[in-house]
């Protein structure tokens, strides 16, 4: 019988550690080998060259969708930037609107009704013509859209009809006064798609079959995975401030969707991707990583509404109490919120729109961090220290709910925030559908929800706020009736204002309104944060920080 | 013979119809209203949406009828490889989003199942090989701690030394043969060392077997009888389990889709469960309970094949 060896276990045990900080000492490699391996890139000739596949990295994946008239989610918006013109466009450093597709706009007294003259020689890569009669088949097929559009129809709400004045002049006329309309043509909602594109229905056009008059025209798409665009030679008509007034230099836009964000800045670093661009701002490790590979960081803030929450109202729910909403507004720690879940230079929300949209007023006054005069309140309102540091009331915790679809660093901050406070904010990670049905039907069991939208002009409040065009649930159950009455008047007035300085003080007013009367809970500010690699140049964004593909070029 | 044939493939066919009938009572129990996220195009606000449109969605879907009318309606459908269509992708055939996403994932599972079979094999044939006590002990112990560490771990391990650090292979999507290697190594990884362990197990016990006494005193090298007695005598009983890890390796593909970015029927279902797309959760779970009935089938069948010693007849006392 053989005669067996005893095992060993003490160095068997002891070539395995080894083996593990082997493992571990790759990752320290990594920075020495990557820094030396990349080069500086070239800026012998700042000429554009023309060729090569952009290659875009996101992370997020809100839509199955990539119909420009139906699309709310920022990345399949980049995508449908350079696939379909609007009329007008906006300048991203001033917010002015600008002709593109339209020669020229105009607006009468009331809003009510909008002329363009339209550019000639603009062509579908199908072939058709852009005129008027193609202006009029989409705009009215937006309207048709319905809720299919989430932001259609708020732009377009009490569209009468698109009238046909000559090939190339249309009026575009509402029931009721829409000054907002204006930047709403500025968008990709409601970019022109070619008439026979509507000729197919909302679902076959959400997987891609439309044609554009864009740079690029869509050779694939599959939903959450990736997109392939190619160059449409020809091109001659972008937006009169693009630095490129002709056909892209690029010949291909790959967009892949890279759920693992390790793996999406690995693939920056590694030259798998030419353009990480994440949904929330890279974190300031990250940034350094991409640096020190070779890369740079293109930063902007978005326009529109920041990140905030709203709450639920509905008589009987804990912040149906204003007392108790006051509070909570006070236990918010915004300045700590920007500099420990961001960095400590990242800019601290200021109001519920974003500083770099239009008519935005700092209200920083209105959201100090008081967490002992938001005691003093909640004593007096009756909550008194519980159990484990909540408060209770008459028996009741003071236990808030807010439903979440990821772990956010935001959400748990905020957790230790309040609970400092004796508020118990209880974080339910929820599927979409679940979220959806929870904040969408009346009753839901919820108390705090959160928003933002990216959009640049203040109306944007309106798309979110405003009772008299949204009818969902969370926004209705956000404000008593009275509130509700309140704004939507406001957001009329704002729509019939088309004086700057009458607008800036209705605006104003309703960003005071709604922060004073605790409806919006602001946390943070958005910064589109992007890294990028050394072989790109020319990266520019339209003014709601969407890609303009069509003035990138790649050094080779 | 034939009856066992006859007898196992009726019991799969129970347990397709169990597992239709259980997913569909669970999906329709489930909080959230499949028709606001259809209108609202996934995510948008249904509210807005007037009555008769809702009432036409209700219709489409034929979610406008009694229950147990839904249900059989589906149940014929499903007997017609009809699985309706897709809420989350606007109207699109099940079908369709099956056929798209089966091909990469079975590419990946197959190529992950071949790695986790020589992977296993390799490992546990030179483990119970080797003389030098101290390497063999430390081969036996190497598969409980690789299988310490979480796929996805091993993943983003992977891509970053050989994509991200030594640029060999690609990171994140399905162009090539290139990139289906590093995500089929981390699927089966794991598995490699659960089969691993099994098999050391199994060529541990038989090397105490007479017969392999047999075979050393009739003269036949220490390497022959490791390869033609220790490991077919050992690897049988793991059949069954291997039949398992096959199905484990589809089902859990999802990891290794999102970590690499591919796509498949693990995104596809993922995104389903999202957006509670019913037909589509539906569908791929039906889907995998077939690969399971199938693959256990197939493994029953194979047995009396390779071991002759098991017979599916019953022998008479």
């Amino acid at each position: 019988m053989e005669r067996r060896r005893p095992l060993k276990p003490a160095g068997a045990a002891l070539l395995l550690t080894l083996v593990a900080l082997l493992a571990a000492g790759f990752g320290l490699s990594r920075s020495l080998s990557n820094a030396s391996a990349k080069s500086i890139a070239a800026a012998a000739s700042s000429k554009p060259v023309r060729g090569g596949d952009l290659t875009i990295g996101f992370d997020l994946n809100v839509e199955n969708c990539i119909d420009p008239n139906q699309d709310f989610g920022l990345e399949n918006r980049d995508i449908d930037r350079n696939l379909v013109d609007s009329l007008l466009d906006q300048n991203p450093s001033t917010g002015a609107l600008v002709p593109w597709l339209a020669t020229s706009y105009a607006s009468n007294k009331t809003s009510t009704v909008f002329t363009f003259d339209l550019r000639h020689g603009v062509t579908f890569s199908d072939g058709e013509k852009f005129n008027a009669a193609a202006v009029k088949t989409a705009y009215d097929n937006v309207y048709k859209l319905g809720p299919l559009s989430l932001l259609g129809i708020t732009y377009v709400a009490g569209y009468v009809g698109t009238t046909v004045v000559n090939n190339y002049e249309v009026k575009v006329v509402f029931s009721q006064p829409n000054a907002q309309f204006l930047q709403a043509s500025a968008t990709t909602v409601m970019g022109i798609l070619s008439p026979k594109s509507y000729n197919n229905t909302p679902a076959q056009r959400c997987l891609g079959q439309f044609w554009g008059s864009g740079p690029f025209t869509l050779q694939s798409y599959t939903p959450g995975v990736g997109a392939v665009l190619l160059r449409r030679a020809g091109y001659s008509w972008p937006s009169s401030i693009e630095s490129n007034q002709g056909a892209a230099y690029l010949s291909e836009i790959t967009a892949k969707w890279i759920p693992e964000d390790s793996v999406l800045i690995g693939s920056l670093n590694s030259g798998q991707l030419n353009l990480a661009w994440p949904r929330v701002a890279l974190s300031a490790a990250n940034r350094q990583l991409i640096k020190s590979d070779g890369g740079d960081i293109f930063s902007r803030p978005y326009p529109g509404i920041t990140d905030l929450l709203l709450s639920n109202q509905t008589p009987g729910r804990i912040l149906a109490d204003p007392t108790v909403r006051q509070a909570l507004q006070e236990s918010i720690n915004r300045a700590q919120i920007a500099s420990t879940v961001f960095s400590p230079d990242y800019p601290v929300v200021s109001s519920v729109l974003e500083d770099t949209t239009p008519d935005y007023t700092d209200e920083s006054s209105l959201l100090g961090y008081d967490p002992k005069a938001a005691e003093a309140l909640l004593q007096k309102d009756g909550w008194v220290p519980g159990p484990g540091g909540i408060r209770v009331k008459d028996g009741r915790k003071l236990v808030l709910i807010e439903p979440v679809t990821t772990d956010s660093p935001i959400v748990d901050l905020l957790q230790s925030q309040l609970a400092k406070v004796g508020i118990q904010l209880q974080e339910d990670l929820v599927t979409t559908a679940e979220e959806e049905s929870l904040i969408d039907q009346p009753g839901g069991n919820y108390d705090l929800a959160e928003t933002y939208y990216t959009r640049g002009d203040p109306d944007v409040l309106a798309s979110v706020l405003d009772t008299a065009i949204v009818s969902s649930a969370y926004v209705k159950q956000s404000q008593t009736a009275a509130q509700q009455a309140k704004l939507a008047a406001l957001f009329a007035a704002g729509n019939k204002a088309i004086v700057p300085a009458v607008r800036q003080t209705i605006y104003s007013e309703i960003q005071n309104y709604l922060i004073s009367q605790d409806i919006a809970f602001p946390l943070d500010e958005r910064l589109e944060v992007t890294g990028v690699a050394s072989d790109v140049h020319g990266l520019a964004v339209t003014d709601e920080g969407l890609i303009i593909a069509n003035n990138v070029w790649l050094s080779h | 013979m034939a009856r066992y044939i006859i007898g196992r493939v009726a019991q799969a066919l129970l347990v397709l119809w169990a597992a239709f009938t259980v997913t569909w009572i669970v999906l329709y129990e489930l909080p959230g209203n499949p028709v606001e996220l259809l209108l609202g195009g996934g995510l948008g606000d249904a509210s807005a949406a007037s009555p008769a449109q809702i009432a036409a969605v209700k219709k489409q879907y034929g979610l406008d009828k009694p229950l147990p009318v839904q249900y059989l309606h589906e149940l014929w459908n499903v007997l017609h490889l009809n699985f309706g269509t897709s809420i989350s992708q606007g109207g699109r055939p099940v079908s369709n989003i099956l056929a798209e996403n089966l091909p990469p994932t079975l590419q990946l599972a197959g190529l992950a199942v071949l790695i986790t079979i020589v992977v296993a094999v390799v490992l546990a044939f030179v483990a119970t090989y080797v003389r030098a006590g101290w390497l063999r002990s430390l081969l036996v112990r190497l598969p409980a701690f690789g299988r310490a560490f979480p796929t996805f771990w091993i993943g983003m391990l992977l891509i970053q030394v050989f994509s991200f650090d030594w640029h060999l292979l690609p990171a994140v999507g399905d162009q090539g043969f290139d990139s289906v290697i590093l995500p089929s190594i981390t699927m089966s990884l794991p598995w490699a060392f659960y089969l691993a362990q099994i098999l050391i197990r199994g060529m541990s016990d038989v090397l105490d077997e007479p017969y392999i006494v047999t075979a050393r005193a009739r003269g036949e090298s220490r390497l022959r009888i490791h390869v033609r007695h220790v490991l077919p005598n050992a690897a049988l009983p793991t059949l069954t389990m291997l039949g398992l890890i096959v199905c484990w390796t589809v089902t859990e593909a999802v990891i290794a889709e999102t970590v690499f970015g591919r796509p498949g029927l693990g995104s596809a279902i993922q995104q389903a469960v999202q957006w509670q797309d019913i037909p589509t959760v539906q569908a791929v779970v039906l889907l995998a309970a077939l690969l399971f009935v199938t693959v256990n089938l197939i493994v029953d069948l194979l047995y009396p094949l390779l071991d002759p010693r098991v017979t599916h007849v019953p022998t008479t006392l």
